[in-house]
């Protein structure tokens, strides 16, 4: 399991907006971004390479419940310790 | 036998009065509404669709059950109209035609119940809680007027504009008169938004039919009640008329009330019923 | 211990406009818990925003909802434009103020009047609708379209608005104004709607703070984050306007809210119309073909902060993420709910003011395999995820 509450530490004053999942050619990163009184968003960019597993930041911002289900059901990749990662919340069982 | 077919008709002027409710909510909505004879179309329409799947017996037997109940109050209270006649040997007491009217309201209960949806339970429960309200007020309201005149059959209640001799009771049984005919502001037993129109929510098809007819026949029963107590036998019809007219201004214009102000209203009114009643005895 | 029983809100129910699965358990008349489930309108927009060119995803992202549509647009083009260093003239960025305002007039009221539907006041519902009839004529007239606008490109704007436009807009604003503050004193004053509306729902600061929600929901709880304000985009940097903040937090702060937006929207309008430089015209072409690049933006859509990130690589496009204003506020539906009776539940969810068919967007990408799915196997669930 990948950790990385460490570097979230600093980010405790700030509002959570969306955590996106993207596969490049250097390789797989997770994108969290986060907004505060400055105009721009900041993005923290985490590397996570071949890893399933990804430490949830849930303590830190009660509000990554739904964007870490959301990316568990879309791409796979589960979120240890979060009540909607592996529920289904957008698709059909059938 | 004219004067049975004449009875009849009566549960065509209530489809039809069913209909002009209708048409002036929709002008007051400032629309032009659907066209008056169209619950003939629905009825009509719901005849040919299929049936409710079985469930149980008590869940079937009640459209059967109520409708006859509500034809024949309908019935009951057009023929006390028509004097030379006596289709039933009844006495047209009006205390037993208000039992009737409560028989109906538990029909539905029981049909609710029965059901087993968790949209008719809720609106069971809203029904009985307000039947603690609303049916006993209704009894002694009706007991007021038996009293203050000393006719106790509508049969034979020729006192014309009984309403200055009961003032208070009369303005309550209008009151009343919004939750027997489920219109807002006390209309939560059939909320729409919430529950889904409650009682009826497992019904589709022939049962639903009957009910709906059911619906239409207690409405003018009660329009036609209230119009002959209150203004007597010649302006019954047209009162009933004007009912129809004053329930669409205040379905139009009133939001819906929460479920424990509304019995708290009734529980008001059925203390005030008492006292009126208790003053002249 | 008492047995709850389950007690569905949807997905189809008459006090939903779209389908949402709200599974209450009840005790009596009382909610104990709250429990919901999505996915009754998902339709596969991400993944179809996969390697396509820059304005084809344009196209398909305006797309997503019916009624915020342009805040979509304003949003994307925000980030677009961003990192690809296009500078729009000043009409271009007037004109997408203009119909941006008028779409959240249009949603607010189209919101009002359900809320008043659920109430059981059917009345007000067809007098909101027959004002909000106006502002649809208005679009129809700037662009073309009742719904969906579709009337911006990269760099420009698709045509340049008369001056006939501009007085028809002020006119229609004009011919509204005095029936609104009718409905909004109706409102506030009613003892009915003030009854069931007063201290249902409430969500305190911290709440509000700790999960991150945004739009009117929080600017009922004194939460400052309108993005026009905080940080200007496009038109909105030329003209003067403030958030609309309120403390209660309950179901009529929101109300409120909305309400006295559509007031403040209405003096944005004659600020942009009347800012608009006369002589000018549109760009003619726009922007064909971005090459690289990657950011983020924001726009103020009816429902609040809605998020574009996209990612361009070779002249397509690598990634498109939307997040939507109600996917944020989601989280705060059971917890809204919990203790209430369950004839205030309509009226807190609709309060809430969610809009389905903007957050359900979903499709799969599985162990790096795009898979595509058709429509019909998507109805018929013959894929398994």
């Amino acid at each position: 399991m990948k950790k990385i509450i460490p570097q979230f530490k600093k980010t405790k004053s700030e509002r959570l907006v969306s955590i996106s999942y993207l596969k490049e050619e250097e390789g797989v990163f997770i994108y969290y971004h986060f907004a505060n009184k400055t105009p721009k968003f900041r993005e923290i960019k985490i590397e996570i390479g071949n890893e399933k597993e990804v430490e949830s930041i849930i303590s830190i911002h009660p509000n990554a419940a739904i964007l870490e289900g959301e990316v568990t059901e879309m791409y796979g990749i589960k979120f240890p310790g979060n009540p909607y990662s592996g529920k289904r919340i957008f698709l059909e069982e059938k | 036998m004219l004067e049975f077919v004449l009875a009849l008709s009566f549960i065509v002027i209530s489809i039809f009065f069913a209909g002009l409710f209708r048409k002036f909510l929709a002008r007051m909505h400032n629309r032009v509404g659907p066209p008056v004879i169209q619950p003939f179309y629905d009825i009509i329409k719901l005849f040919s669709k299929k049936t409710s799947k079985y469930r149980n017996p008590i869940f079937h037997a009640v459209p059967y059950a109520s409708v006859i109940t509500s034809v024949v109050i309908l019935l009951l209270i057009s023929t006390a109209f028509i004097p030379t006649v006596s289709i039933f040997d009844f006495d047209y007491n009006f205390l037993v035609l208000g039992y009737l009217f409560i028989l109906v309201d538990t029909f539905y209960i029981f049909g609710a119940v029965a059901s087993r949806s968790p949209f008719a339970i809720q609106s069971s429960m809203r029904e009985l809680l307000l039947m603690l309200g609303y049916e006993l007020s209704f009894l002694m309201v009706l007991a007021v007027f038996f009293a203050k005149t000393g006719i106790l059959s509508l049969a034979d209640f020729d006192v014309e504009f009984a309403f200055m001799q009961a003032p208070l009771a009369s303005i309550l049984l209008v009151l009343i008169g919004f939750v027997i005919v489920r219109i807002t502001p006390f209309d939560v037993v059939n909320a729409e938004t919430e529950i889904s129109a409650g009682f009826f929510a497992e019904y589709y098809g022939k049962d639903l039919a009957l009910l709906e007819i059911a619906e239409f026949a207690k409405d003018l029963a009660f329009g036609l009640m209230a119009g002959l107590l209150l203004f007597g036998k010649m302006f019954a019809l047209p009162a009933a008329l004007g009912f129809v007219f004053f329930y669409a201004l205040m379905q139009a214009t009133s939001p819906r009330y929460c479920t424990f102000r509304t019995a708290k209203i009734f529980l008001i009114i059925a203390i005030l019923a008492f006292i009126d009643l208790f003053l002249l005895v | 211990m008492h047995k709850t029983c389950l007690f569905p809100i949807g997905p189809q129910h008459p006090s939903l406009k779209e389908p949402l699965f709200l599974k209450l358990y009840v005790e009596g008349t009382t909610v104990k818990d709250a429990v919901f489930d999505l996915g009754y309108a998902h339709r596969g927009v991400e993944e179809k925003l996969e390697g396509k060119q820059v304005d084809t995803a344009l196209h398909a992202v305006q797309r997503t909802c019916g009624i915020c549509s342009q805040c979509h647009t304003m949003a994307f083009l925000r980030t677009v434009e961003g990192f690809a260093g296009v500078e729009i003239p000043d009409r271009v960025a007037l004109q997408r103020v203009i119909v941006a305002e008028l779409e959240r007039i249009h949603s607010h009221m189209l919101w009002a009047g359900v809320m008043m539907h659920e109430l059981g006041l059917d009345t007000l519902f067809m007098y909101f609708m027959r004002e909000r009839e106006k502002v649809l004529d208005v679009f129809d007239e700037l662009t073309g379209n009742r719904v969906h606008h579709s009337s911006d490109l990269i760099g420009t704007s698709k045509r340049t608005f008369s001056e006939e436009n501009l007085e028809f807009v002020l006119t229609t604003i004009d011919s509204i104004k005095e029936n609104l503050v009718r409905y909004r004193k109706t409102v506030n004053s009613h003892d009915v709607i003030r009854d069931r509306c007063i201290g249902k729902g409430v969500i305190t600061k911290k709440d509000a703070q700790t999960f991150g929600l945004v739009g009117p929901v929080a600017r009922a709880c004194n939460i400052n984050n309108d993005v026009r304000v905080t940080s200007p985009y496009m038109g909105y940097k030329m003209l003067k306007l403030k958030s609309i903040m309120r403390k209660e937090g309950d179901a009529q702060a929101r109300t409120l809210v909305r309400l006295d937006e559509v007031f403040a929207s209405m003096d944005l309008l004659r600020q942009a119309c009347n800012q608009i430089p006369r002589k000018s015209k549109v760009p003619k072409y726009p922007v064909k073909r971005i090459a690289q690049g990657y950011g983020a933006g924001a726009s103020e859509a009816p429902r609040g902060e809605n998020f574009h990130f996209i990612k361009v690589v070779n002249g397509k496009t690598a990634r498109v993420k939307l997040r939507t204003p109600t996917l944020a506020n989601l989280v705060m539906f059971p917890e809204a709910v919990k203790g209430a009776d369950i004839t205030d539940v309509p009226v807190i969810v609709m309060s809430l003011d969610p809009c389905i068919s903007c957050m359900e967007r979903v499709a799969v990408v599985k162990d790096g395999k795009t898979e595509i799915w058709t429509s019909h196997e998507l109805f018929r669930g013959e894929k398994k995820c």
